[in-house]
């Protein structure tokens, strides 16, 4: 009983408004301006207000634009230094993988470490960066 | 950008249809809901930003809003003022609060606005469903004393004394039976107000009136000058 109530009150209202709304939609410029003077308002103030409240709103989109591009550049930011150092990951996993496959190259490099000449920590992480970023381009050049 | 043949002031009347509840207007309701649909990776490879949705040819883009808003003549600002107005009912929004917001809404492209659609239809019911979402969440804030209020937004959209929902029933019975009286001694405008609220438009009022279309025109009017100046920030019920 209340919810059929409740609905055709509501809808009722809802109908008036869609109708009021439809007439002033279809009233001419002079007709508002004459209603407006009529209830003592100012027609020109009114156009001055919708200038301000339409000049309002872009500027506080493009401030929301601008916080936005800032949040996306900082969640870009951290989703590279995390994909960076994924690479690098995989790029050391295969490079053990290599050398662990790989008797000849294990030896030459245990034989140049003797000799003094083998490669340095340092040399290694220099190999596994550029195998990183080999492998980065390859997916890159494969995706496009 | 904007363009494609589409006029931004349509000729008066060419609105019919356009504005209206949900089963009534030429938008979808997935328009007229809006909400930010699913933006993608807004970053490329290479760090250019993309925060704005894809133009498409369907919907205006952000730019194309902001054009077609640059060119509104006098007449439809002077509309969409008095519109706001009568949309505002029952919400605790102030007069150019509720048009920022659906400004605001169409420029992000939160809600978006469909090329075949005249931008001023639009923007009306955007206010429209703005409004409407205020007035539910302020019932639904009323029907649990308020406990459910959302955070999201940062401030509350309304302070007003907890309604019982049988009291806004109430309430709103009375507004219609205000409104009827509004018009007491205007035979006309009673029945035009009566069949509007059944639904009737066009030749079916025309008939349920039983007057010709000047008539129903002139009668019309009345009430418009009559409701626009007895509410002159929409009547208060939801």
């Amino acid at each position: 009983m209340t919810g059929s109530r409740k609905n055709t009150t509501r809808e009722q209202l809802d109908r008036i408004e869609d109708s009021l709304i439809e007439s002033i939609l279809g009233a001419s410029e002079a007709e508002l301006r004459e209603e407006m003077i009529e209830r003592g308002e100012d027609p020109d103030r009114f156009l001055l207000r919708i200038e301000q409240i339409i000049a309002g709103a872009k500027t506080a989109c493009s401030k929301r634009r601008m916080e936005r591009a800032k949040f996306e550049l900082q969640e870009w930011r951290a989703g590279q230094t995390r994909t960076l150092k994924l690479d690098r990951e995989a790029a050391r996993a295969r490079f053990e993988k290599i050398r662990s496959h790989d008797p000849d190259l294990a030896s030459r490099m245990l034989l140049a470490a003797r000799k003094g000449e083998g490669l340095s920590e340092r040399d290694i992480e220099g190999l596994i960066e550029d195998l990183a970023k080999l492998e980065r381009l390859d997916d890159e050049a494969g995706g496009e | 950008m904007f363009g494609s043949g589409r006029a931004t002031d349509p000729p008066r009347g060419s609105y019919a249809g356009q504005i209206g509840r949900f089963g009534q207007t030429g938008l979808s309701e997935t328009v007229i809901i809006g909400g930010i649909d699913g933006r993608t990776p807004v970053m490329n490879q290479t760090g250019q930003i993309r925060s704005e949705p894809a133009a498409s040819g369907e919907f205006l883009d952000s730019e194309g809003i902001s054009e077609a808003l640059d060119s509104l003549s006098a007449e439809n600002r002077l509309k969409l003022r008095e519109i706001e107005r009568v949309a505002l009912r029952g919400t605790d929004l102030s007069p150019g609060d509720l048009l920022h917001e659906a400004l605001c809404a169409a420029i992000m492209g939160d809600r978006k606005c469909p090329r075949r659609v005249p931008l001023m239809a639009f923007i009306v019911q955007t206010m429209r469903s703005i409004a409407s979402h205020h007035r539910e969440k302020h019932l639904r804030e009323s029907a649990d004393g308020g406990t459910s209020q959302e955070t999201q937004g940062a401030q509350p959209m309304f302070s007003g004394a907890v309604l019982d929902p049988e009291q806004v029933l109430i309430e709103s019975e009375n507004t219609v039976a205000a409104i009827h009286d509004s018009f007491d001694g205007d035979e006309q405008a009673q029945l035009v107000i009566l069949g509007w609220s059944e639904g009737y438009r066009g030749k079916e009022l025309r008939d349920f009136v039983g007057v010709d279309q000047t008539a129903l025109d002139y009668a019309i009017k009345r009430i418009r000058r009559t409701m626009t100046k007895r509410y002159p920030n929409g009547w208060k019920n939801k």
